[in-house]
C-alpha cells in the first residue's frame, strides 16, 4: 500500500498532537487518560506498519513537504530506525498504563505530565527516524527538556536537584552536537544525511581536522546525553529520584535514542570507512568496559533499591556501546536486540520496583525483608527483571548477553567475553541477594501490605511477560535486528 | 599569507571559540547556579556565532529576490539558528524556573550548599 | 505605588511594538523575520503591559488558561495544515497542489507558510506570556500564600 509512506510521519505527529490537545483538556481527567492511552496506542500501530513495511522492502525515505531532498527534510527509514521505533512505541503501551495509574500520587500536575510524556515520546521516534542531521537535533532537544521535565515534574527537592543538574549537563551535550554540526555543514555545505556521505566520501580527505573534531564532539555530545561511562554521573541521581513511570522510560528508551542516533549518524553521515580509520573503537570499546565493571561495581555499594537499577542501566549501556564497538556482524545484533531487552526488563523492574515502594514504602534494600511474600506478584515480576539481567537462560537478557559475547569471539577479542561473564557474575553478586532476602528474609513490621489492584498489575505483568517471551522465542525479533546490523556492512 | 591576515579572515571564528571557553568555564566552575545558566548561555551564543559564520560573506546580502541581486549570505545557517535560538531560550526559560524552585526548597543558590544541604538530608533519613 | 511616567511610556510604546511584532509576523514568507521573532515581539509587549501596570492573578491582560489555549491552537493549526497534504493525497506538510500559491512577493503568496507562520506566531506569543505568567505564579503557589 502506497499510504505506509506516511506512516513514520504520523507515528509522531499523532503523539505531537496529542500532546498540545492535553494541557488545554485538564479538567477533564478521563478524557485526557484516554487520549493519552488512545495516541500511544495509535503510534504504536503506525509504528508496527512502518517495521512491516522495512522487513519486506527495505529501507524507504519519507519526504516532508513538497520540496526534494536536499532542500527539504525527509525521514530516512531503515531497519534500525523502524526496529527502534517500534521497540519505543511497544514499551510506551505498558508505561504510559503505569503512569496513568500512578499520576495522580507522583507528580505535580498530571496532565502536564501526560503532555511531556507524549512530547519525549514523539521526539525519541524523530531522533531514530529523522535523516537529516539537524532535525535530529531539534528532536533531541526536545527529547533532553521532556525528560529533565518529567523528573522535576515530581517536585521534591532531591527531584529537582537531580534534574537541574541533568538539564546542565544536558545542554552541555546538545553544545558539543550542535558544534559538530556546524563542522560537518561547513565542510559538505549539507544537512541530509545521505548527502553529507556522499560530498565526505571526497572531501573528507582535504579536512581531516574537522572530521576527527566533529566525530569527537559528537561523540562527547551523545555520550553526556546516553550517559557512557566516564559521562553517567547526572544519570543515577535523575534516575532514581524521577517518578516510577519516568525512571522506566529513562533508562528504558531515552538512552537508547540517543545510542541509536550517534550509531546512525556514524553509518548515514559519517560512512563507517571514517570511523574505522579513526582510533575510535579502541576508545569505545575502553569506555564501554570501564561502564560494565564500573557501573556493576558501583550498584553492587547502593543501598537504595532505585539507586542500585540506575547504576545497572550504567552497566547495560556499557554493553549496547561494546556491541557497537566491537563492530561485528553478531556484536551488532547483540547490541541492538540489547536494546529491546534491556528495555524490556529494566521496565519491568521500575516498574514494579516503583509498585514495591508505592504499597509498602520501602526505599531502601534492607527494608525489603519478607516482602516478597506480601506481594508476591510484583516480586514475581521482580524476580524474572533480574533473572533476565543475570542472563539466565530462557530470559530475554540471556540472548543479546550471548551474542555480544560471540560477537566478541568472532573477532578475537577474548577479553570482551571474559567481561560480559564478569559483569554476569556481579549481577548475580548484587541483584540475587534482593530476591532471597525478599523471599526468605525475616518479616518486617510493614504490615498489610499487598499486591496492587489489577490495572496496576497489568502493565509490569506484559513487561515481565515479554521478557519471558523473548527468551524463549527471541526468533520474534531477530529478522529486523539481522536487517538492522547489516545495513553497518553496506 | 600572514598570521594577522589569517586571524582576520577567521576573526569570527576565533571570536567564538573565546566565548564557548568563557561560557564552557562559567557553567562548569562557578557555583552559582544562575551564573551556571547564563554561562550556559554564553556558550550557546558561541556555537550560534560560529555557525552563522559559516554562511556568512563579508558585504553580502539577505537572499531575497531582488532585480539587483549581488553576493548573497546563504540563508541555511542563518535559519537553522533561529531554530537553536529558541531551543536554547526555552532551556533558559525551564532551567530558571528550576533555580525559583531549588530556592524555595533550599533557600540558597549556591551549588555547593545545595549538595551539602542535601547529603545532610541523606544521612537523616 | 504607582509610577505615571513607566504607564504612560508603556501606553504608548505597545501599539507601535505590538504593529511592528504583526509587521515581522506576517512577512514572515517574504523577508527576514516569522513566527518567532514576530510572536516574541507581541508576547514581550503583553509582558511590557503586565509589568508596567504590576501583574497579579486578579488583574491580568489574559487569563492563564486563555494562553494556554492559544498556544495549543497554534500548534495545532500547524499540525492540522501539515495532515491536509496528506488527506489531499500528497505528503505532511505539503504546499504544491494544496494551496493557492499567488504571486511571489505580494503578502499573499507561498500557499499555507502564512497560515503556519501565523499558528506559529500565536503559540510563541503566547507561550513567551504563559512562561512569564508561570514564573510568576509558580513562585507564590508554592509559598502557600499570595
Amino acid at each position: 500500500m502506497n499510504n505506509i509512506e506516511h506512516y513514520p510521519v504520523l507515528t509522531i505527529v499523532v503523539l505531537l498532537a496529542t500532546a498540545f490537545v492535553v494541557p488545554v483538556l485538564y479538567k477533564k481527567q478521563k478524557l485526557i487518560t484516554w487520549l493519552f492511552l488512545g495516541a500511544g496506542a495509535v503510534s504504536f500501530w503506525f509504528a508496527l506498519g512502518t517495521a512491516a513495511r522495512v522487513m519486506s522492502t527495505g529501507t524507504f525515505a519519507s519526504v516532508l513537504g513538497s520540496w526534494p531532498v536536499p532542500f527539504g527534510i525527509e525521514l530516512q527509514v531503515d531497519a534500525l530506525g523502524a526496529f527502534t521505533s517500534l521497540v519505543f512505541a511497544t514499551l510506551a503501551l505498558p508505561i504510559f498504563w503505569h503512569a496513568a495509574m500512578t499520576a495522580k500520587k507522583e507528580v505535580g500536575s498530571v496532565s502536564g505530565y501526560f503532555t511531556l510524556l507524549l512530547l519525549l515520546t514523539a521526539a525519541l521516534h524523530g531522533i531514530v527516524l529523522t535523516g537529516d542531521i539537524f532535525n535530529m537535533f531539534v528532536f533531541i532537544e526536545i527529547s533532553s527538556l521532556a525528560a529533565v521535565a518529567i523528573i522535576a515534574i515530581k517536585l521534591t527537592k532531591e527531584s529537582i536537584e537531580a534534574s537541574f543538574r541533568y538539564l546542565v549537563l544536558s545542554a552541555l551535550g546538545s553544545g558539543g552536537i550542535l558544534f559538530a554540526i556546524a563542522l560537518i555543514f561547513m565542510i559538505t555545505g549539507h544537512l541530509n544525511m545521505e548527502f553529507i556521505y556522499e560530498t565526505l566520501l571526497s572531501t573528507a580527505g582535504h579536512y581531516p581536522l574537522n572530521v576527527t573534531t566533529a566525530i569527537g564532539f559528537m561523540l562527547v555530545g551523545f555520550g553526556v546525553k546516553a550517559a557512557l561511562f566516564p559521562l553517567h554521573v547526572w544519570l543515577p541521581d535523575a534516575h532514581s529520584n524521577a517518578p516510577t513511570a519516568s525512571s522506566a522510560i529513562l533508562s528504558g528508551l531515552v538512552v537508547k535514542a540517543y545510542i541509536v542516533g550517534f550509531i546512525r549518524l556514524v553509518y548515514l553521515a559519517f560512512g563507517t570507512e571514517i570511523f574505522l580509520s579513526l582510533p575510535l573503537r579502541p576508545i569505545l570499546l575502553t569506555m564501554a568496559t570501564a561502564a560494565i565493571l564500573i557501573g556493576s561495581l558501583f550498584a553492587l555499594a547502593q543501598g537504595d533499591l532505585k539507586r542500585l537499577l540506575a547504576f545497572s542501566t550504567v552497566a547495560q549501556v556499557g554493553y549496547i556501546f561494546l556491541g557497537f564497538a566491537l563492530f561485528g556482524e553478531r556484536a551488532l545484533q547483540g547490541a541492538f536486540l540489547h536494546i529491546l531487552n534491556h528495555a524490556l526488563m529494566k521496565g519491568a523492574l521500575f516498574l514494579s520496583a516503583g509498585v514495591i515502594i508505592q504499597q509498602t514504602g520501602a526505599k531502601k534494600l534492607s527494608q525489603i525483608s519478607g516482602l516478597g511474600r506480601r506481594l508476591p506478584i510484583t516480586f514475581g515480576v521482580f524476580t524474572i527483571g533480574v533473572l533476565s539481567m543475570i542472563g539466565i537462560p530462557g530470559f530475554a537478557g540471556f540472548v543479546s548477553k550471548l551474542y555480544l559475547a560471540l560477537g566478541a569471539l568472532d573477532q578475537d577479542l577474548v577479553p570482551f567475553a571474559i567481561v560480559i561473564l564478569i559483569s554476569s557474575l556481579l549481577n548475580a553478586v548484587y541483584y540475587l541477594p534482593i530476591i532471597t532476602n525478599a523471599f526468605f528474609g525475616k518479616d518486617t513490621e510493614l504490615q498489610g501490605a499487598a499486591d496492587p489492584p489489577w490495572p496496576t498489575r497489568l502493565p509490569m505483568l506484559i513487561l515481565g511477560g515479554g521478557v519471558v517471551l523473548l527468551g524463549l522465542y527471541p526468533a520474534l525479533a531477530l529478522p529486523l535486528v539481522r536487517q538492522a546490523a547489516s545495513l553497518l556492512f553496506r | 599569507m600572514g598570521m594577522i591576515d589569517r586571524l582576520g579572515q577567521n576573526l569570527y571564528y576565533l571570536v567564538s571559540i573565546i566565548l564557548f571557553i568563557i561560557g564552557f568555564h562559567t557553567m562548569l566552575t562557578h557555583n552559582n547556579l544562575i551564573k551556571k545558566i547564563m554561562g550556559m548561555n554564553i556558550m550557546d551564543a558561541a556555537l550560534f556565532l560560529f555557525f552563522v559564520s559559516i554562511g556568512y560573506i563579508q558585504g553580502g546580502q539577505a537572499p531575497i529576490l531582488t532585480e539587483n541581486a549581488g553576493r548573497l549570505v546563504n540563508p541555511v545557517p542563518s535559519a537553522l539558528i533561529l531554530t537553536g535560538i529558541v531551543i536554547s531560550v526555552s532551556f533558559t526559560a525551564f532551567a530558571l524556573a528550576l533555580v525559583v524552585l531549588l530556592y524555595k526548597h533550599y533557600g540558597t543558590l549556591d551549588a555547593d550548599k545545595i549538595l551539602a544541604l542535601r547529603s545532610k538530608n541523606y544521612e537523616q533519613h | 505605588m504607582q509610577d505615571i511616567v513607566l504607564e504612560l511610556v508603556t501606553r504608548l510604546l505597545i501599539p507601535f511594538v505590538q504593529l511592528l511584532g504583526a509587521y515581522i509576523l506576517l512577512h514572515g514568507h517574504l523577508s527576514p523575520g516569522g513566527a518567532f521573532s514576530g510572536g516574541t515581539i507581541i508576547g514581550t509587549s503583553l509582558i511590557f503591559y503586565s509589568m508596567a501596570f504590576r501583574y497579579s492573578k486578579r488583574r491580568h491582560l489574559l487569563k492563564h488558561d486563555t494562553s494556554m489555549k492559544f498556544e495549543a491552537g497554534g500548534a495545532l493549526l500547524y499540525v492540522v495544515v501539515g495532515l491536509i497534504g496528506i488527506l489531499f493525497g500528497f505528503r505532511f506538510l505539503t504546499n504544491q497542489g494544496v494551496f493557492p500559491i499567488g504571486t511571489p512577493g505580494r503578502l499573499w503568496s507561498s500557499g499555507m507558510i502564512l497560515l503556519v507562520t501565523l499558528g506559529l506566531g500565536v503559540k510563541v506569543a503566547s507561550t513567551v506570556f504563559t512562561m512569564f505568567q508561570e514564573l510568576l505564579e509558580g513562585g507564590t503557589e508554592l509559598d502557600g500564600h499570595d
